[in-house]
């Protein structure tokens, strides 16, 4: 009987392929984050876990070489797949039981084979021939590897990467270097990236989830902190509220079009049998879900808290990546979905973009904290990025991809240097402890005041970039006056983060100052993403090609 | 009323069992709902709340939705209300501070927002589900612009041979939605790893880390320190719960380490003003 039913069923239903190829990059992070899992587990026996998860890799990328459809055509993922199996036991005896240390590296050699298979995706499967990139819909339609879902990969991936170092030692100060770290990141990572390519409501939902769950928990890791369960709860409730609202806004929009696949929701919304009063309302509901995600001006509120009271590598990399993934699903959302529902969802979030750029900006200058000074820019920024949004054009996609991308390196840049001030001042940081900072330190003092130029705008740095791509797309589509009132924002927060430059450089500390600590990892991370920010900001014009490419989307 | 008599036979079946079903269920269910909000104790508004959550599996059953009436009773109605039952008993049946909200503006701006809520609703499904000229009219497919068929009867989604829909749902988890399937148990994987950290109290002790730094004067304080910090400060700047004790978050309260906490809590008529304008 079973076998009829099965024989019937695979008549009717044929099972499609599945498309590794879309969804590679996802996969090293993944399978890095369970075995690490079972690593922490082992505890002596680490060799145990890591001999034949490298038996297993290896072969994969062996048979991955000698599979490929013409000879050489999957070398780079077989490659990716040997190098990260031989790197699984050689890193458990290079670190001796040292379990947060081997986690680092795994999850960092993990994050540097996801960036290496999104480029191999990009050139080898995306832009077969030619530079122009050929959206590819994958698994039923659930996928979509478009422009938005490469650069989103791109941000979150190299975020995440340059988290990791940032995060090592202060988890160690702070003794909260627990093994479940590495393995949250990682799949938080995935998530977003999964966000990213997110191509029908159930899978965007879903991605969402699962970045948002495992940041709930890393925002909560400091349990002896009260600030950071704080932190965690108001973010795990107003969340949850969030996602509800969301998942109800979904729920309409399938009870007006009948699909769950953003380009056929697309089409549905046009026809006239759509009943439009639905779709606008849960059209309404979904703006207020992702609004709360990526901390749009009404719906801000639990942002400064939760920035400010969870660990600091956790809030760089909530500010890094959250927002990237956040924009590329409500960039995928608006201009797929929607486009039909445009003169409803344009004034509104232009409204909405100039409320988040301006109440961020005036905000954060009555701030004392720079981890809250931080989190009110934070908003401001997504404003920012919203302008391309409303923009509603390919030229505002790349704009908000490419500002993304630049605020990303930026932030992660500041936070760096928060983290090695923590550090050095074993505790918060707030305005009044960075007197003198440039005199003690001037590294240090040198870098933060370069990221913030960067977060203000100033030209040389990728913020400058940023900011002018993006004004550039919002007065072509129109809106002057929200590009105008941008620049006002910018000026006002030109003011706050001149102050904190300000303090570091020209002020004296009534007590002397120790010497700062930063370790080897916090050095190579904050090198490396200033040298991004400096990068980005002289020569933005790869990435920005990159980001131009991108434009294109999977209607 | 018309409207949901018209509602309940819309299947176009009119089968008397059908509307007699539909009518027991519906009534059971609001009913249940209506109860869970009015009676005082809640534990029997849990209980009510299971009854509503059956009644509501019941009518997924006359809805020919065997698989769905199913998980509502599995899901809901046993493991959810447990956890709903285990919450309440945990923190004391006694202690009805919740069911005292007395301000009118409160109470009026809920009231207001439950009828934009059920305007919505009858608004958006009925007028189109409901009316002769419907998108989805009685249980025939709609061809749209593209050529897709929008909405189609149960009878043609499930198949002939599985009257529950459980092989149709299986068939679209592993194809259609084998993407989000997969992303939903990476998804499990973080709630799990969640749940474990949070259920750990070792976390809570001070000294069980190694850390394995040569000068411990050169790091800075130690969630331990701070927490001593804190406890000396209680209304620190940047932390708005007030006299929560940040160990009591993740310890578990079966353990009874406090004595002052279990059994002796101060009920509602310590309060006798409040009480007075709760019984209204």
């Amino acid at each position: 009987m079973l076998a009829t039913f099965l024989a019937q069923t695979a008549a009717t239903t044929p099972i499609p392929d599945v498309a590794w190829s879309s969804f590679a990059p996802e996969l090293p992070p993944t399978i890095t984050a369970l075995v690490l899992l079972l690593v922490a587990v082992a505890r002596r026996r680490q060799l145990l876990v890591a001999v034949p998860t490298a038996l297993l890799a290896v072969a994969a990328g062996v048979w991955l070489i000698a599979s490929g459809e013409t000879p050489g055509a999957l070398v780079v993922p077989g490659a990716v797949a040997i190098v990260l199996g031989i790197l699984a036991p050689a890193l458990v005896v290079a670190t001796r039981g040292r379990t947060s240390l081997l986690a680092a590296w795994a999850a960092a050699a993990s994050l540097v084979a996801a960036l290496v298979l999104t480029v191999w995706q990009y050139l080898t499967v995306l832009t077969p021939d030619g530079p122009t990139l050929v959206p590819q819909l994958a698994m039923a339609d659930a996928i979509a590897n478009d422009g938005i879902a490469v650069f989103t990969r791109l941000v979150v991936y190299l975020s995440a990467l340059l988290v990791i170092p940032l995060g090592y030692g202060y988890l160690q100060d702070r003794r909260i270097n627990r093994a479940e770290v590495e393995p949250l990141l990682l799949l938080a990572v995935v998530g977003m990236a999964a966000l990213g390519s997110a191509n029908d409501l159930i899978t965007l939902f879903i991605a969402l989830e699962l970045l948002s769950l495992a940041l709930y928990v890393l925002a909560g890791l400091a349990r002896r902190d009260r600030r950071s369960q704080e932190a965690s709860l108001k973010y795990f409730v107003t969340g949850s509220v969030a996602s509800a609202i969301l998942l109800f806004g979904m729920a309409l929009i399938y009870v007006a079009t009948g699909t769950v696949t953003l380009p056929e929701i697309g089409a549905a919304v046009g026809l006239v049998t759509t009943p439009r009063f639905v779709a606008a309302i849960g059209l309404a509901l979904i703006t207020v879900g992702i609004g709360f995600k990526v901390a749009l001006a009404p719906f801000h509120l639990w942002t400064p808290d939760v920035y400010q009271g969870a660990p600091t590598n956790v809030t760089a990399f909530m500010a890094a990546g959250t927002k990237a993934a956040g924009f590329a699903a409500a960039l995928r959302l608006y201009l797929v979905a929607f486009p039909d529902l445009e003169a409803l969802w344009v004034p509104v979030l232009a409204v909405l973009a100039a409320l988040t750029m301006l109440y961020g900006a005036f905000l954060a200058v009555v701030q004392h904290d720079v981890k809250r000074i931080l989190a009110y820019s934070a908003i401001s920024h997504a404003g920012f990025a919203t302008i391309g949004l409303v923009a509603n054009s390919d030229a505002g996609l790349s704009a908000t991809l490419w500002y993304l991308l630049t605020y990303a390196v930026s932030t992660l840049t500041a936070f760096g240097c928060v983290i090695v001030l923590e550090r050095r001042r074993r505790g918060e940081v707030t305005l009044a402890d960075l007197r003198g900072v440039g005199r003690s330190a001037p590294a240090i003092a040198g870098i933060l005041a370069f990221a913030l130029l960067s977060l203000a705008g100033i030209p040389i740095t990728a913020g400058y970039v940023g900011k002018l791509v993006v004004f550039e797309a919002g007065i072509e589509a129109g809106f002057t006056w929200l590009v105008l009132v941008g620049v006002l924002a910018s000026v006002v927060a030109a003011f706050f983060y001149l102050r904190i430059a300000g303090m570091m450089f020209l002020e004296d500390s009534p007590e002397p100052v120790e010497g700062p600590y930063p370790s080897f990892g916090l050095s190579v991370g904050v090198t490396v993403s200033a040298a991004l920010v400096l990068y980005l900001g002289i020569q933005p014009e790869l990435l920005l090609r990159l980001a131009t490419d991108a434009g294109v989307l999977a209607r | 009323m018309e409207l949901l008599a018209q509602a309940a036979e819309g299947a176009g079946g009119a089968n008397l069992a059908e509307v007699v079903l539909f009518w027991v269920f519906s009534v059971l269910a609001v009913g249940a709902a209506i109860a869970v909000i009015t009676l005082r104790n809640i534990v029997h508004g849990a209980l009510m709340l299971v009854l509503n959550l059956l009644a509501i599996a019941g009518l997924y059953l006359t809805l020919e939705s065997s698989f769905l009436g199913i998980v509502q009773v599995l899901v809901y109605a046993g493991a959810i209300m447990v956890l709903f039952l285990f919450v309440i008993m945990l923190l004391g049946v006694d202690n009805d501070d919740l069911l005292k909200e007395t301000r009118v503006a409160t109470r009026f701006a809920a009231a207001l927002g439950g009828a934009l809520l059920v305007a919505a609703l009858l608004f958006a499904f009925v007028g189109t589900y409901t009316s002769p000229s419907s998108l989805c009219g009685q249980g025939t497919g709609v061809v749209a612009g593209a050529g897709e068929v929008l909405c189609v009867g149960l009878a043609e989604a499930y198949g002939p041979d599985d009257r529950s829909g459980v092989a149709f749902l299986g068939l679209r988890l592993f194809t259609r939605f084998v993407w989000p399937f997969q992303l939903a148990a990476l998804l499990l994987t973080v709630a799990t790893i969640g749940a474990v950290i949070l259920a750990r109290r070792r976390d809570l002790e001070p000294e069980d880390l190694d850390v394995g730094v040569a000068d411990p004067d050169a790091l800075p304080p130690s969630d331990a320190e701070l927490l001593r910090a804190d406890a000396d400060a209680p209304g620190e700047a940047g932390t708005d719960v007030p006299g929560e004790e940040p160990a009591r978050l993740g310890a578990s309260p079966l353990a009874g380490s406090d004595p002052t906490e279990r059994g002796e809590r101060p009920t509602g008529h310590d309060r006798p003003s409040d009480a007075d304008r709760g019984e209204g």
